[in-house]
Parts: C-alpha cells; sequence; structure tokens
C-alpha cells in the first residue's frame, strides 16, 4: 500500500469520525418540551414517577415531558456540571439538603408568584412550605414539595418483649440506652444496636444530638452542638460501640446497618421512614418490628427535625409556567397518594392523608402522632447552610470514626464540629443574609 | 538545531522520508490529545491558582501560591493521603505483576481446557466496577458476609472478623479486591508478549542444559523488558488514580486509613465543590507522577536495550 | 513407566496452583451468579445460602426491562465497537513509531501520552462538556467515540510499543529489500506477529470503553443514549440496595466483552511458543 494511500485512509478514518455533527432538530410545532431531571431512578421508585409524567402527557397536549433518570449518587454532580455549563434542565428532583447551594447561585426559579395564584396550594402541609422557605435568606419558595421524612429508630419488638420491655414509644434516650443494653446477648450473636460509622454517620449523629438536647441548632448564633451534656450523651452512645453493636459499623452505611437489623444481628437501627420497604420485604412477622420516633429529651420534649424531598425548576427555564403546571401535577393528590405510599414516607399533600393505606400503615401513624403531640418542637436543622452536608461528609464523618476508635476525644469532635458550623453559619450571615 | 539520527536498519537516504513517516504515524495521537485534552488539563492549572468553590462563591478570585501554601504546610490529609496512595500502588502493582506473570507462564503451556481458563481469567477485568465494589463490600460483611461464614465453618478463624473496619484487616482486605481484578491486566498482557519470543533460543538452552529458572531468568524476563516497564508504568498512573473500588468499599475510611491522595482529589474537587483547592492538588498529583515517570524510565534504562 | 515419575511434579508445580488461582478468581464470580438468581429478601439472609435456592430469573427480567438494558445495550455496543476499532487501528502506527523510529520530541511525545492520565476524569469533565458543546455534538454518541478513543489511544500506544520491540526488526528489513515499502514491510511482517498484541489491546479498551461510566453519564442528555454503566449504577440509590438486580445487571453487561474475548482468546496463542516453556 502506497503511503499516499495510507495517508488518504488515516485521514478519512479521523474526518469521519469528527466531521458528523448532530442532526436532531427542534421540534418547531407549538408542543412545549420540558425536560425533568428524576433523582430517584431505582426500580422501585423510577416506575411510579414515570408512569405520572406519561399520565401527564397523554393528560394534555400543550406540554410534552422526557424524563431522564440520573442515579442518585451521581446526580448533584450532573446538575452542578450542568449549571457551570448553562445546560441545566427545566424541572428537576431535588433533595433537601441540595437546595441552599443551588438558590444561593440564583440556579432555581422562585416559585412564589406563581405558588400564590395556585387553587389548590392549601392541599400543601403548611410545615413543610415554612420549612422549604427557611432554605432561602429571604424566604422565598424554591422547591413544591413532595414528601416529607423524619428520622426513626427501628427496632425489635419481639426482643424488646423478651426482655419484659413494652414503653417504647415514651423512651427516653436514658431508656434507649438501657434497652440496647439488654438486647445484646454474645451467645446467640445479637447484639442491641447497629451504629452507622460510615457515609451519612454524621447527619444520624447531628439528629441524635439534638432529640437529645432538646435545644435549637443555633442560639444567638452559635452552635449548641458542643455543649458538656451532648458530650456526655455521646460519650454514652459511643460506649455501645464494639460490645452492644458490631464491629464493622465502624464503616457501616445504610445497607450494611439494614442488613445487620434484617438479618436478626442486631435489634435496633437509627434510620428514616424510607427504609420501610427493605423490613417489610426482610421480615415475615410484621409484628416483630417497628418505627419508634427518637426518644424524649433531656427536657422532656420531642425534638425532631423534618427533611423535605420535592420538585424544582431551574431559573434558566423557557417555559416557567408550563413547569409549574407540570410541578402541580406531580404532587396532586392522586399523585403524591401512590408516590407516599411506595415510598413509605409522610405525604405533602394533606388529602393523602385521608386515604387508606396512610391510616393504615403504623409506621406512619406513630410518626404522625409523634408530630403533632403537644410536646413536639423543632430543632431547625441548618439545612439553610450551603456547606452543612459538607461539613457533615468530610470534617465530621471521618472525626467520628477517629473518635469511635479512639484516637481523639468527643469533646474534639464535637468541638471541631461546632467550629465548621460557627465559621459557616458566620460566613452565612455576612455574605449571603447581608447582602 | 540537534541533529536527527538516522535508523540504522534502513539504511541512509530513508531518514528524511522517516521522519515525515514518524509524525505521519502519530498525527492522530497528537490531534486528539490537542484537542480534546490540552484545553481541560490547563483548566486545571489554571483554577489550582484560584480560589473556586460553589460552597463559598464569595470567596472566589485569584489566590496566587496560597493553595499550594495549604497543602505542604497546613494540610495534614494530604501528606497522610499522599502516603496511602503510594502503599496502595506498590502493593497493587507488584502482586498483580506477580500473579499476572506466573498465570500467563501457565497459560502458555498446551494443557486441556486452555481456552476456557483463559476466558475465565479476563472476567475480573472485564465485569462491571460497580458490581466487582458491592460484592466484594457483601462478601466482607462482619455478620453475614460469606467470606465470615466459611472461615468460621472452616475453623480458620473463631469470631466474626470486621474485614473492612478492623484497622489491621482493611488495608489487606480492599487490596485483595484491587488485585483480584487487575491481575488479568497483567496477564493477558504478558501472556500476548511472550507469543514472540523465539522457541529456538530456548531450544538451544535446552542443549546447553539450562533448567526452568535459569530459561526464565535469562531469555524470557529480558525479553519480556521493555513491556514489562511499560505495563507497570501505566498500571502504576492507573492505580494512583483508581477511585472507585475503594471509595465503594470503605468510603476512605476508617478514619482516612484508606484514603489515597485521588480519592482526596476527587472528594475536594467534586464532591465539596471545591475546584481551586482541588485544583491545587491535582497539579501536585500530576507533577509527583510525572517525576515518577521520568526517574522509572531512566531508572530502568529503558530504550537503551540491546 | 516414565510418564509415572513426571505426573506428581506437574500436579503440584501447576495444576495445584492453577486451581489455587482460579479458585481465588472465581469466588466473586460464583457469589455473584447465585445473588442474581435469588430474590432480593433471601440475599441478605442469615444462615447464609451458598446455593440459589429458590431461584428466580426475576432480577433479569427486571433489569432488562425496567432498567432500560435493552436501550443501553445498543448505544454501549454503539460507542464500543467503533472506539475499539479506531484504538486498536490507531496504536499500531502510533506503537510502531515509538518503537521503531527515533523522531524529534519522540520523548516528550510519549509524557504527553503519558501526561493524559495523569487527571481524574473528574477534574476535566466541565472543559470536556464545553468542548463537545462547541462541537455540537452533545448527547450523541460520536463524543464519547471521540473521548474514549483519545484516552484509549495513549494508553495503549505506549503498551503496543512494547508489542512491537519484540518483533526483530529483521523481517522488516527482508521485505524492503525484497522490494517492498516500509509501510507494506510492516503488514506483511510486524502485523501478523503483532495479533497477540493486537488482541490485547482490542480486549483492554473494550472493556475500558464498554464499562466507562462518568463521560457518558455527563454527556447524554437524553435517557434513550444512555450507556449500560448508568444503567447498572441507577439501581443503586440511598434507599435500595436492589444487590439482586445489579447481579443479574452486570451479568448481561459481561456478555459482549466475554463473547467478544472468547473469539480473540485463541488468537492470544500464535503457537510459536506454545509448550515450549518448560515450568
Amino acid at each position: 500500500m502506497s503511503k499516499f494511500k495510507v495517508v488518504v485512509l488515516m485521514a478519512a478514518v479521523l474526518a469521519f469520525a469528527l466531521a458528523f455533527t448532530a442532526c436532531g432538530s427542534d421540534d418547531e410545532d407549538d408542543v412545549i418540551h420540558l425536560t425533568y431531571w428524576v433523582i430517584n431512578s431505582d426500580p422501585l421508585r423510577l416506575p411510579v414517577l414515570s408512569s405520572h409524567v406519561h399520565a401527564f402527557n397523554a393528560s394534555q397536549d400543550r406540554i410534552f415531558v422526557e424524563y431522564v433518570p440520573l442515579p442518585q449518587d451521581d446526580a448533584l454532580n450532573r446538575i452542578n456540571m450542568a449549571l457551570s455549563a448553562n445546560e441545566e434542565p427545566d424541572v428537576t428532583d431535588l433533595m433537601h439538603g441540595w437546595v441552599a447551594n443551588l438558590v444561593l447561585r440564583d440556579a432555581l426559579l422562585q416559585l412564589d408568584s406563581r405558588y400564590d395564584s395556585w387553587n389548590a396550594r392549601t392541599e400543601m402541609v403548611p410545615a413543610l412550605i415554612s420549612e422549604i422557605r427557611n432554605l432561602d435568606a429571604h424566604g422565598g419558595l424554591y422547591m413544591l414539595p413532595a414528601t416529607s421524612n423524619t428520622h426513626t429508630i427501628w427496632v425489635r419488638t419481639d426482643w424488646l418483649a423478651e426482655q419484659g420491655i413494652t414503653n417504647q414509644a415514651t423512651w427516653t434516650w436514658d431508656d434507649f440506652f438501657h434497652a440496647v443494653e439488654a438486647m445484646t446477648d454474645p451467645s446467640q450473636v445479637r447484639f442491641g444496636h447497629t451504629l452507622r460509622g460510615g457515609p451519612g454517620s454524621a447527619a444520624t449523629l447531628f439528629e441524635m444530638i439534638f432529640s437529645y438536647s432538646g435545644e435549637n441548632v443555633f442560639e444567638n448564633n452559635v452552635t449548641t452542638l458542643n455543649s458538656p451534656h451532648n458530650v456526655a450523651f455521646i460519650e454514652r452512645y459511643f460506649a455501645l460501640f464494639g460490645e452492644h453493636t458490631p464491629e464493622g459499623d465502624l464503616v457501616a452505611g445504610h445497607m450494611e446497618i439494614t442488613a445487620n437489623f434484617t438479618t436478626g444481628i442486631a435489634g435496633s437501627m437509627i434510620h428514616n421512614l424510607g427504609s420501610y420497604q427493605n423490613h417489610a420485604d426482610a421480615f415475615d412477622d410484621y409484628n416483630a418490628f417497628e418505627a419508634i420516633p427518637m426518644p424524649l429529651s433531656r427536657i422532656g420534649t420531642r425534638n425532631l427535625s423534618t427533611s423535605v424531598h420535592g420538585y424544582s425548576v431551574f431559573a434558566s427555564t423557557e417555559h416557567p409556567d408550563a413547569a409549574f403546571e407540570f410541578l402541580t401535577w406531580m404532587i396532586n393528590a392522586e399523585n403524591n397518594s401512590e408516590w407516599n405510599e411506595t415510598l413509605g414516607q409522610l405525604p405533602s399533600n394533606i388529602r393523602v392523608m385521608e386515604e387508606a393505606w396512610f391510616n393504615e400503615a403504623e409506621h406512619i401513624a406513630t410518626m404522625t402522632a409523634a408530630i403533632n403531640a403537644p410536646n413536639a418542637t423543632s430543632n431547625g436543622l441548618p439545612q439553610f447552610l450551603p456547606e452543612f452536608a459538607s461539613i457533615n461528609n468530610t470534617i465530621a464523618g471521618p472525626a467520628i470514626q477517629e473518635a469511635l476508635l479512639g484516637q481523639i476525644t468527643v469533646q474534639e469532635l464535637l468541638d471541631l464540629w461546632a467550629d465548621a458550623l460557627n465559621n459557616a453559619l458566620d460566613e452565612y450571615l455576612t455574605h449571603v443574609v447581608g447582602q | 538545531m540537534k541533529p536527527v539520527k538516522k535508523s540504522r536498519a534502513l539504511g541512509k537516504g530513508l531518514f528524511e522520508r522517516e521522519n515525515f513517516l514518524a509524525y505521519l504515524f502519530i498525527a492522530p495521537a497528537i490531534i486528539l490529545i490537542t484537542v480534546f485534552l490540552f484545553y481541560p488539563v490547563a483548566n486545571v492549572f489554571y483554577y489550582a491558582f484560584q480560589h473556586q468553590n460553589l460552597m463559598r462563591p464569595w470567596a472566589d478570585g485569584p489566590a496566587g501560591f496560597d493553595n499550594f501554601v495549604h497543602i505542604f504546610i497546613e494540610d495534614t490529609v494530604f501528606v497522610g493521603s499522599l502516603w496511602v496512595s503510594l502503599q496502595w500502588v506498590v502493593v497493587q502493582v507488584s502482586f498483580q505483576l506477580v500473579f499476572g506473570m506466573i498465570i500467563a507462564l501457565m497459560l502458555n503451556k498446551a494443557f486441556k481446557f486452555r481456552g476456557l481458563v483463559r476466558t475465565i481469567m479476563f472476567y475480573p477485568w472485564a465485569i462491571s466496577g460497580v458490581l466487582t465494589a458491592m460484592m466484594w463490600s457483601m462478601m466482607y460483611h462482619q455478620h453475614v458476609g460469606v467470606f465470615n461464614a466459611i472461615l468460621l465453618d472452616l475453623g480458620i478463624i473463631q469470631t466474626h472478623i470486621a474485614w473492612l473496619a478492623n484497622m489491621s484487616f482493611v488495608f489487606p482486605s480492599v487490596a485483595a479486591a484491587g488485585i483480584w481484578r487487575g491481575i488479568p491486566f497483567f496477564a493477558i498482557m504478558i501472556l500476548a508478549r511472550l507469543q514472540t519470543v523465539s522457541p529456538e533460543i530456548y531450544e538451544a538452552c535446552d542443549v546447553d542444559g539450562a533448567n526452568a529458572f535459569q530459561k526464565f531468568f535469562y531469555i524470557t524476563l529480558p525479553h519480556l523488558k521493555e513491556a514489562i516497564i511499560l505495563a507497570t508504568l501505566l498500571r502504576t498512573v492507573w492505580e494512583f488514580n483508581a477511585v472507585d473500588l475503594i471509595m465503594n468499599l470503605t468510603g476512605g475510611g476508617p478514619a482516612r486509613a484508606t484514603t489515597t491522595l485521588t480519592m482526596y482529589i476527587v472528594n475536594t474537587a467534586v464532591t465539596d465543590q471545591n475546584f481551586g483547592y482541588g485544583s491545587a492538588l491535582a497539579a501536585v498529583s500530576f507533577f509527583i507522577l510525572l517525576v515518577f515517570a521520568m526517574i522509572y524510565l531512566k531508572a530502568s534504562r529503558f530504550g537503551k536495550e540491546d | 513407566m516414565r510418564p509415572k515419575f513426571y505426573w506428581p511434579k506437574r500436579v503440584l508445580m501447576f495444576y495445584l496452583p492453577m486451581i489455587l488461582i482460579l479458585t481465588f478468581i472465581i469466588f466473586p464470580l460464583y457469589w455473584t451468579v447465585r445473588t442474581s438468581l435469588m430474590h432480593e429478601r433471601d440475599i441478605v439472609s442469615l444462615p447464609i445460602r451458598y446455593l440459589p435456592i429458590p431461584a428466580t430469573f426475576t432480577n433479569f427480567i427486571t433489569a432488562w426491562d425496567v432498567v432500560g438494558f435493552n436501550m443501553y445495550f445498543r448505544n454501549s455496543l454503539f460507542v464500543a465497537v467503533l472506539s475499539v476499532t479506531l484504538v486498536t487501528f490507531f496504536s499500531i502506527f502510533v506503537g510502531y513509531s515509538l518503537s521503531r523510529f527515533k523522531f524529534r520530541g519522540k520523548n516528550a511525545f510519549m509524557f504527553m501520552m503519558l501526561a493524559t492520565q495523569f487527571l481524574p476524569a473528574a477534574m476535566l469533565i466541565l472543559p470536556l462538556f464545553m468542548i463537545f458543546r462547541n462541537l455540537n455534538l452533545l448527547n450523541n454518541h460520536f463524543s464519547l467515540v471521540l473521548i474514549n478513543t483519545t484516552m484509549q489511544l495513549s494508553f495503549n500506544s505506549i503498551l503496543m510499543r512494547g508489542f512491537v520491540s519484540g518483533i526483530p526488526i529483521e523481517l522488516e528489513e527482508a521485505a524492503t529489500i525484497d522490494g517492498c515499502s516500509r509501510i507494506g514491510a510492516i503488514f506483511k511482517t510486524v502485523i501478523p506477529l503483532l495479533i497477540p498484541g493486537l488482541v490485547a489491546t482490542a480486549a483492554f479498551s473494550f472493556v475500558g470503553v464498554w464499562n466507562e461510566f462518568l463521560y457518558a453519564f455527563m454527556f447524554m442528555t437524553s435517557r434513550t443514549n444512555f450507556t449500560l454503566p448508568i444503567g447498572l449504577r441507577s439501581v443503586i440509590g440511598e434507599y435500595t440496595a436492589n444487590h439482586g438486580i445489579l447481579a443479574a445487571g452486570s451479568m448481561i453487561a459481561l456478555v459482549p466483552a466475554l463473547l467478544m474475548f472468547v473469539y480473540l482468546q485463541k488468537y492470544l496463542i500464535t503457537g510459536l511458543a506454545a509448550g515450549s516453556v518448560k515450568g
């Protein structure tokens, strides 16, 4: 083969590869095309959401929604990259902890004007709407809620009964510790508790601390996280590690502690309502386990926090009205009911609370009762701080493991964590609120 | 202008044409790398000198050498992660090389089911990384994992070992998963390379009465030298930058005991959205690898064989 | 009578280590297969079930239908086949160049290719995204072909250098003396002997592209263009483990890579040195 032919061949191959351009063209007809990024894209949740999308498309012909399922662990990275490149979609699912940072960057559309003129807005649970407004320094509404969740303790009712314990609905944290110690039985390879020492450890611990102290996260712009009573509380909790919890918990994430709980290794775990389906699938006897709210605080209140997840519109969308209309569809009573029944979580639409499944689900009834009880307070989880998640994962997470291993003291852990939170709040007040 | 050396093999008068041919041959690589990678790499170096943090946009702006000062003077995580990276790379590459070599030598001999065994050897490399991490994580689980179940049944251990939590076991456990995955690379590469070793040389040695080890060390190994050097270099760089397996097995824990430098970079730049500091770390990592590559190639007296 | 004395030595020094290594390699595969054939609730249970009883195929069906595998499969196949073709073809020439030629900038060029591997892909994503957007190649599989080819070519050319070095240059000299052009000599003498190296290159680059997640995830904007790794990662979420579906899906994803290798692996051995190395 001559040299010339080789040159031509190689050039042709390269040119062919480089010269191809996208040939998809936009529809020129009047249908509004929306792109919706789905974060809840696993085989259980995606079919429900996609059926809602299909139903929306079928119910009218002005708007067509295309959904794009993103793996949950990578979805935020994708969103961030899209924003940096100005290629974001119209609508997306969002998790509670992601919103504040996006609001800060003016990435989301403020929904107030459309919300205020939306007839069905009275169906929204007011507490959730105000939670979402807390995420913006100026109280704007940047997300419509779809579901809410709260931390619970999943516990083996049968193991407790064996120890003669039946008062778990009115436990204090002290009662909890005693129950854990009672349930531990090395001869049967039983541990009273399985704790989350790996990914997500900080978020759980954070909830526990304020559930115990009954205080707000910030008082006078300083965090109460590292108060002496909290230090003592965590020391008590960490003392369970290794003896009343498996050693492997040091790096345990959600999957590992659930495995411990559902296989009868551990008698309790702290997670949230969302893992209900895992437990229901694993246990033959539904009476063997239950969800109980976080125990009473040291001052007799039940200090809870609420996570809200929902839908948002990106500020750059060309069809804000259509996008908002789509959001209202996704959280209408019928869809919200199916969605929350799948999740096993608390709905955002008040009308769903009349549904049979809602009233028959024991774990939901327990939580709702706890939330509505007179001694319930809200701790003000600082999801409005853009760095909150990052502080928990990057600073607190490794430090928690060091404390469990005894490499640092609990006081050092909480001080480190508190410093980070105080700095973050300072910057937030200076740069964000102060604007 | 340095004089261009003529190829000794193909005679004089050809070197001009040969230069043209050489550049023509490497043109596709140069074009692709220049078009697609030059700007992204330069971008990283640019941001290494900036404060760029999506979580704290008010602090964005030129940083001068601030990031680098922080890395070398104040950042304790950096030093620790560098050490973990070093251990990781040394363990991974050396074990993968040794096992890969053994397997390649074995597969070079004729035996029944050789084709089947070759195919089986390939699959740890071929299977999805997401699954690999999840499988090994499941198998290592302290109470529900199959490793402990088998070891307990066989009486080799007495208690359930927390393979991924116990500081004594976590690194070897994660390393085993990584080695399992990387062996096929060396096995296939060395096997392919063994095919060009001419059998006459071995036969000549047989006549001289050489035994197997002598044949291996004096004939096989030198022939493989260049390929092994290159493969080891590439694999070292690769393992240095490998994040997924460790991340999914331990999340970098416990207490950062398995956090490599690259994991630290990705956590900082992507998860924490601190692209400025992350880029500075990446630039440092880049230079570490570059210096290593230069020293490695020089020390192995590469390109000066025969 | 003689073979009987060799027999135990052969077992000890060859078959025994082989079986040990094979066990190490195969065990996770067996566990994956077991997991893929079980109901989710049985997968993580005590006591541990070593055999998939009761067995079910629902994981495979769910993976194929719900997770969208049928669609993702085609996309992955397109990107991988095209990329591997380009990489294998071009790496011959680049590798040959590195091995045989001496030219100005040769070392710099080699380090340039090495340097493409020095930074983690996550750091390069945003600028790459912009480049492909400017080329109008977003949501287009050619963007994946191009970036994968770039990365794989850099990697495999360096490997190919090692393979080319093993081929005696005398063969080309003989061919040119016989009247072939330089390139003709390459095609006649080098490439046939390079086949094991080409097989290795094809295998590595195929697997690399086939399992590549990040670029595919960031550059494809509609789900009809997603590739298999994206589908596999979607199976995991904060609240769901889905071991069974992930295992089943991964096995489906493994099939093309294995099929390709089953076909190619016999070319890894040219028979030149087969059986002549005593161990």
